[in-house]
This record gives C-alpha cells, structure tokens and sequence, in this order.
C-alpha cells in the first residue's frame, strides 16, 4: 500500500486525538501510525509559552525550526489536550517584524530623544544604556532608575533581575507585569494565611461537586481547565456551576446558577453568604475554633489615586491596611448587615439565586471550589474580595482538602514562579520575604554573600506608581523587559506616555516584537523567546517546569538573562555601591557587579559539561548559568514551606508541585494528610502565621471610585477573548488568529444600542472623561453585557482601550481596576 | 504564511451528547474538516487540514460557536508545505 506523508501526518494527528479522547477509530485510520522517522521531528516538551494553567506541550522541531506541537499526553495539567493558542505555539517566533537588531532613537548619528530609530549594535545599545543608567545613578541615586519585568520572564530571569536591581543597583524600583494581574491576590494570601498561593490543586477538579466561578470566564481564560471542569459536570449529574459575572459571557453555557450582578456588589453577596452560613447554623465550629481568628480591616481607605486626587482626599484612612481583632459575635454582627433581601437589591440578583448560591458553601456534603482571577483581582477592594472568599471556605472548613478550597487562578504562564515566589515586586524577595524586614534582608543578604545593608529597606515604585514618577520626572531609566506595559497599564494618556516621553527619561525595552511599548521607548533590543533558551516556569497550582533550548533563536535577538548579565558586566562595584559598604567587603573591590552577584561560586557552581549542548545562554557565559541560578535561589525556599527539588530531576518531571520534600510534591497545604510542614495530631495547621490560625476577616461594601452618571451613563469592564493573549503581542503577530477575531469590539445589549440608534458594526466613540477610543459596536456574539454595561477587550493595539480606563487601584496590592469605570458612547 | 503552507490539526470536541449527530453532520460540512470518530460520551475527533484559503482558527472559532459545544480542544498541530505532503513515504 502506498502512502503519502499527508495521510501519515493526518492519521498520527488523528490518532493522538483519539486515544486522549477514548474514542475508538475504524481499523483503517489506525493501522497508517508513523514513526517519528517518517517524519523527521526532534520532540521535546516544555510549557505552554502563554496562559497561567501551565499545560505542557510536546515542540516537534525541523531544521532549527518549531514546526509542530501535540499536547503532552504524560502532562497532569491537560493529559494531552491543547486549547486553540497551542496552535500558535509554532508560529509565535516566527511574525514577520521579528526585531533582529537593536534600535536607538537617533539623530545625526547621535542618540536623540525625538530622532527616528536607528539600528545599531549590542555594544552601542549598552554603551548608551550604562551611560543613561549611570548619570542617573550619579545624579539622583538609585531610585532614579527602575526596571518593569514580566510574569512572562522564566524563574532564572526574574532572580537574576531582582538580585541586579536591589543588589547591584540598591533599587527597589521593580515590579512586574503581574502587579496588575496578581497583587490583589498576593496580599489576599498574606493577609489570611501568611503565606502566598493556593492551598490546592487542579486534582480538586476532579473532586468537586459544586464549582463557583467568582468573575471568572475559564470557557475562554482557562481552557483546559475549563474542559476539565466539564468532564466533571457531564460525567456527575449530580454536579453544579455556578457563574457569577457582571456580563454574560461563554461559561454560562455550562451554569447551573447564573447570577450577573452590579459591578462592585461581589462584595456584599460573600458578605450575604458569610451571614447565611451563620443564621443557618452551618458553621463548622470544631474547625472555625481550631484554626482561625477573627479580624476586621480599616475601612474607607481610598482608591490608590494620586494623594492630590478629590477622591483620595476625600477617604479617612487612605491606603491603610491595619486589621483589628474582633470576636466572632462582633463578626456575626457585622454581616449580619447583608441580609438577602438588601443584598438581592443592592446587587441586582434575585433572591433565590443567591440562596441556591449560599447553599453550596453551606451545606456539609457538597465539595465546593471556587474559583477566580481578574474580576476579583483587578478590584478596587480586590484584596478585601480575596479574603471574603476565603473567610466563607474557612467558616465552613471546605478548605485544603480533594474537591474542597478557594482556588484563585493566575494569568501568566509564571505569575506565581517567576513573579511571586521569586518576588519580582517592589516590595519584596525571594520566597515571600520582603524589603521592610531587616531580618529578611538579612537572610538574602547572607545567600548573596553580600554586606547587610546592600538591600535598600524602603519599597520601590510599584507599576502604577512607576508611570507617575516617570512623568513627574522622579524616575529618569527605565528598563522594560518581556512585557507591553504601554498597551496595558491604565490611563496611558495622562500617565504613561507623558512618562515616557519625558525628556528627563530614557527608556529601554526588551521585547521580540515592536510593540507599542517599544514604540514609545527610546532604545529597542531584540529579544529571544520560549523554547530559543532555556528556563523554568511556575503555573497556578504550584507546579515548577523547565524547558530545554530546542532552536536557535532568530539572529540578533538575545534572551532577556543574557541581556541582564551582559549589563551588569557594564558596572564596576564602585560605580553602583557606596564606599561605606564596599568597606565591608573589601574583596570585592575592584570586581564589576557581574562578578559580585552571578560569579560568587554559587550561580556559577555547575560546568558548562552539564548544560546541554544547546543552550546559549549557558555558552556564552561559560558555566551552567541556569542550573546555579534556580539552585541559589531555591535555597532561599528549602527548609520554609517553599522547597524545590533538585533543578536537573525537573528536566525528568512534567513538573512538580511545591513544597517538594523527600522528593514528594505536596497537593493540599495546610491538611495534615497531604502536607509533610503540618505537625502530626493537628489535622490543618496554616503554618504561614506564627499561631497557625488563618484570620476570617469581615471588610465591607464600599462605592467604587467612579460609577455611571448622568454624562458618562454607562459601565465599561475590560477583559480578554480566547483566541488572543493579554496585549497580543504573539498571537496578534499570527494571521489566522488575526483574522478570526480581527478588532477589538464593543460589547453591548441590544437595548442600549437601540436607545441610540446603533446598529451592529455601526463604529463609535467610546469615551470616559479621561480619553477615548473608536471601535464597532456588537450586538450578538459571545460576550453578552446586560443593559447598562459595556465590554471591550484589550488585545487590540489600535484600540487602545486603557486610554479610556481609570487608574484607580486598589489602595493595599495597588493592582488597577480595569473591570469598571464610567463612558459614554457616540455614533461617528 | 507561505504560499505552499499547510496546516494538520486534530482536534477533539466536547459536545453536549444530545447535540453528537447534528454536530457530526455540521461538522463534516467543511471542506476542512473530517471527522474521524466519536464516542457516546458527546467527544469527537477531527482532523482539519488547511491552507491560506482558510485559517485553522477560523474553524475552529467556527465549531466552537455550534451549539451543543462545551469546548474545543487541539491535539496536534504540524506546518508542512504541499510539495513534501504528496511524497509518498511508504
């Protein structure tokens, strides 16, 4: 029989579909199986380069390029399952306005602020940044330059980041991306357990037997798990979803419970469920006594506006996190506020939803997960909302157990790895620890074998606060690496651009590709991605994966690691430390910062025989740069509840979850079944706080800080589509994901739009008092906005949406709020 | 996307059991798309082969919005050219 390699390549495709799927295909499609042979294909796997579940995937390479991708059957994630992004997997390297050269503003052969970008070499790229980066230092001091990073950076590059900026350069001033996706629900976790990230793990999928979807839309977000929580609900009858939202969208196609309610009201309905739980008697006492405490926040804090802002002047304790202990009679009291029928109305729920809602949580035999991201996080009481989850899990004890726990989901491929448990931020180092305790700085001041005062103790700029100094000329270098913050911070108008155009500043970005972010900077430097080098990324659930190098990357583009190391070769010791501290250290005089940090006989402990032979990063410094420095910075872990396994047994793994101890992972923290830190006899113990006792903590229904009025009459929230990722940089680069879902629409219900005279695709102007954007209007399709309320999402760079968007954050995890603000809309 | 540019993916659908035949019907209707197989548990498996013409995205977006679907997962995913596709190899 004669074959082509089409119908190979259709039957292997076919195949690996079928065995995942359990379906049986007739004999005829089966017996034409491949072998890689035929085929040619180098199979590898690694992470998937976009969203926070962390599927794995198998890179099928030819001739130095990615040419297919399967997903990765021994996977625990997605068991073999991609979603429709998997497909750009093997396309995203390869857009057509790849950048392959650095490119400087110039004029007359001169860096000019206002010149056109010019190409020039690496050398010339750094010559000028160092010369920038030091004026700056010279002049103002270490918090004249920042740095913005990624939860898109792999776990090596975040460390090597947050060692260069607060160690070598003694600047705070760093902050990732995931500032506007995961703070809220950083400090949600401090707040409640001490300790940050999910107690659980996706095996609760498989347990559950009612699943609460808090804002979140997984039928587009989370895919995969999306299809695992619906294998759950159709293989159980007796399983139930709930959805809540502020608009229709995609995963109310499963929900059993659709509950759309007023933007900000998420507050007063777990309020209402905590108030239900207690009159209806279904407080799990024995816990509840064992392992909580009651506390109670400090209300009317602000938005996390400028200080001059009316707003914030207007609230009595702006931006003041202090909790205060109350009993649980006070607690009682307190939502005891939240009856059904004011919630019913505030919210715009009617009552029976909300009962049905309530008994989930409350009722001892049904297992409950509820789950989250965005609308929970980019909340102006989006630390307040994380703890109310979890103070209705915790009254009920339906927490740290199979099929039992409040799961908030990330973003980013490595929001938790890289940007978390490395602690990218402003504040904060590695494994939870932070600037503002000398005891910590201490700890990473001993790793780094550095003098104890190099960590500055004051926090940094966060990414908001960042744009503003920027623009108020406080923040003058600035280096954004892996990420488009241009196209996704708030209100770039006023903000923003203005900061980055500032004549003071000279701004630097790393990217693959000319986004907008590059567009508004100053100097451009082409940059390598995913499988062109190697590193480790850290998805929602705890899970630490690596990834060998498997191509070369396109030529002239660099990896963000090699970039930094290659910096810090730029600067003596002298030239960044003080003489007082260098006096402490004497032996590293004379040496450049590259030494002092990435030379210590720690991050370069492992010979380059140990690397494999494609691994450029590792090449071109000599040793096994990778490996010493996820070794170093998991030593900060080990030992504290945040154990890594040995970095080479992850190359083995499909990932594993943390804590890893005696080579075990650990799936539910916190249970005395499931993890190894909890003393035997205590059957939970939430070892982040000093008396292992989560804290059930009451906040309240506050206003948001702008709602629609009589000009501004209408809701706007902002959010993502499936077919592209956050700014769509990579997948806007692809043609086919252009073309299916080409501009960034506005979402309207067909009774506002009646109202005034749209039609579906009729183009508007969609404008808030800060700025505006033009764009069509749908009546139909996926996302469906009850009246009163707009969705437009933000992936579309000539729709610059955040234009429009209020740079109102919530005042504890300054995330921003981009589900709510006030806009009117017009027919062009 | 090159001009000889081809593209295989396999493609498992998560249908409402309910919805199987109706969706089986839809979805051998492209040109694109066979189906392979299916099980009474409402999946099914597809392989979608496209060129330029048609974007393997657009059909998958397209399938998605059938109703009956709960989710569309991609399996397998390969870029070959037309040339080296008709090769025989066996």
């Amino acid at each position: 029989m004669k074959l082509t390699r089409r119908e190979l390549i259709r039957a292997n495709a076919a195949a690996a579909a079928a065995a995942l799927a359990g379906v049986v295909l007739p004999a005829a499609a089966t017996n034409l199986i491949a072998t890689s042979a035929d085929t040619q294909i180098k199979w590898d796997k690694a992470p998937c380069r976009f969203c926070g579940v962390g599927c794995s995937v198998l890179v099928g390479t030819q001739s130095g390029r990615v040419v297919a991708t399967q997903g990765d059957p021994e996977s625990p994630v997605n068991k073999g399952l991609n979603c429709i992004k998997g497909y750009f997997l093997s396309k995203i390297m390869y857009g057509n306005d790849r950048l392959t050269t650095p490119l400087l503003r110039m004029r007359d052969g001169k860096y000019a602020k206002n010149g056109d970008f010019q190409p020039v070499s690496w050398d010339a790229a750094f010559d000028i940044m160092a010369q920038k980066w030091k004026e700056a230092l010279k002049k103002k001091g270490p918090t004249s330059v920042g740095m913005f990073g990624s939860g898109q950076w792999t776990v090596m590059e975040g460390y090597a980041a947050v060692k260069l900026m607060k160690a070598g350069f003694r600047s705070n001033n760093l902050d990732p991306n995931a500032r506007h996706c995961m703070a809220s629900a950083v400090v949600g976790f401090m707040r409640t357990f001490g300790i940050d990230e999910p107690m659980g793990c996706y095996d609760d999928f498989e347990h559950a037997d009612a699943f609460v979807l808090w804002g979140s839309n997984m039928a587009e977000m989370h895919p995969i798990l999306w299809t695992r929580l619906t294998d759950r609900r159709l293989s159980y009858p007796h399983v139930r979803v709930c959805v809540l939202s502020t608009f229709e969208h995609r995963s109310f196609e499963l929900s059993d419970n659709s509950i759309i309610f007023t933007p900000q009201t998420d507050l007063a309905i777990a309020n209402y469920i905590a108030h239900y739980i207690i009159e209806n008697d279904a407080v799990n006492w024995d816990f509840v006594n064992k392992h909580t405490n009651f506390k109670r926040v400090t209300e009317d804090i602000g938005y996390g506006l400028r200080d001059d802002h009316p707003l914030q002047k207007k609230a009595k304790n702006p931006n003041v996190g202090d909790m205060h202990a109350i009993s649980f009679d006070q607690y009682k009291r307190a939502v005891s506020e939240y009856t059904l029928a004011k919630t019913s109305e505030l919210s715009g729920v009617s009552e029976d939803k909300l009962v049905t809602l309530a008994k989930y949580y409350a009722d001892p035999n049904t297992k409950v997960v509820s789950l989250w991201t965005m609308g929970v996080n980019q909340h102006t009481r989006g630390v307040w909302m994380n703890s109310l989850l979890y103070n209705i899990h915790l009254l009920v004890g339906k927490i740290s157990q199979p099929g039992n726990g409040p799961f908030s989901l990330t973003g980013q491929p490595s929001a938790c790895g890289t940007a978390r448990e490395v602690g990218t931020f402003s504040h904060r180092l590695p494994a939870d620890l932070v600037v503002t305790k000398k005891a910590h700085r201490d700890i990473a001041e001993k790793i780094w074998k550095l003098p104890e005062g190099t960590i500055p103790a004051k926090p940094g700029y966060h990414a908001v606060e960042q744009n503003r100094r920027l623009k108020d000329g406080d923040l003058n270098v600035y280096w954004v690496m892996c990420n488009n913050n241009m196209q996704a911070a708030p209100n770039i108008m006023e903000e923003g651009l203005p900061g980055y155009r500032n004549p003071e500043n000279f701004i630097i970005c790393s990217d693959p590709y000319p986004t907008v972010t590059a567009q508004a900077s100053d100097l451009i430097l082409p940059t390598a991605m995913w499988v062109e080098k190697e590193g480790a990324y850290g998805n929602a659930e705890r899970r630490t994966q690596t990834w060998y190098q498997q191509v070369k990357p396109v030529d002239g583009a660099k990896s963000d690691l090699w970039q930094l190391l290659e910096f810090s070769k730029r600067f003596s010791i002298e030239e960044v430390w003080p003489e007082e501290l260098i006096k402490e250290m004497p032996e590293y005089r004379g040496k450049t910062v590259f030494e002092v940090l990435y030379k210590n006989k720690q991050v370069d402990a492992y010979p380059i025989e140990e690397a494999q032979e494609l691994n450029d990063d590792a090449h071109d410094q000599g040793f096994y740069v990778q490996k010493g420095l996820f070794e170093e910075y998991a030593t900060f872990g080990r030992g504290h509840g945040h154990d890594l396994a040995p970095y080479d047994r992850y190359h083995r793994e499909r990932g594993l979850r943390w804590p890893v101890v005696d080579g075990k992972e650990t799936r539910w923290r916190f249970s005395e079944k499931y993890d190894p830190y909890v003393e035997k006899g205590s059957g939970f113990q939430f070892y982040g706080k000093p008396d292992n006792k989560a804290c059930i903590i009451f906040a309240p229904y506050e206003e948001p800080p702008e709602s629609p009025n009589k000009e501004y009459d209408l809701w706007l929230s902002t959010g993502r589509v499936l077919e592209h990722w956050h700014s769509g940089t990579m997948t806007g680069r692809v043609p086919e994901l252009y073309k299916a879902v080409p501009d960034a629409l506005c979402y309207i219900n067909p009774v506002d739009a009646e109202k005034r005279s749209l039609r579906r695709g009729d183009e508007i102007r969609l404008q808030s008092i800060r700025g505006e954007v033009r764009l069509r209007v749908e009546t139909r399709g996926r996302n469906r906005p009850p009246e009163g309320l707009v969705f437009v999402p933000w992936f579309d760079a000539r729709v610059l949406i955040n234009k429009v968007t209020l740079d109102a954050t919530d005042p504890l995890s300054k995330q921003t709020d981009y589900k709510k603000c006030a806009v009117r809309i017009q027919k062009v | 996307m090159s001009k000889n540019e081809v593209h295989i993916s396999s493609l498992v659908v998560r249908a409402k059991p309910n919805y199987l035949d109706a969706l089986i019907k839809q979805i051998s209707a492209f040109d694109e798309a066979e189906v392979y197989g299916s099980n009474p548990e409402g999946k099914i498996v597809v392989v979608v082969e496209t060129s330029q013409q048609k974007f393997v995205s657009e059909v998958i977006d397209q399938i998605n919005a059938f109703e009956g679907v709960l989710s569309v997962s991609l399996i397998f995913h390969q870029v070959d050219d037309q040339k080296s596709l008709a090769r025989e190899c066996v």
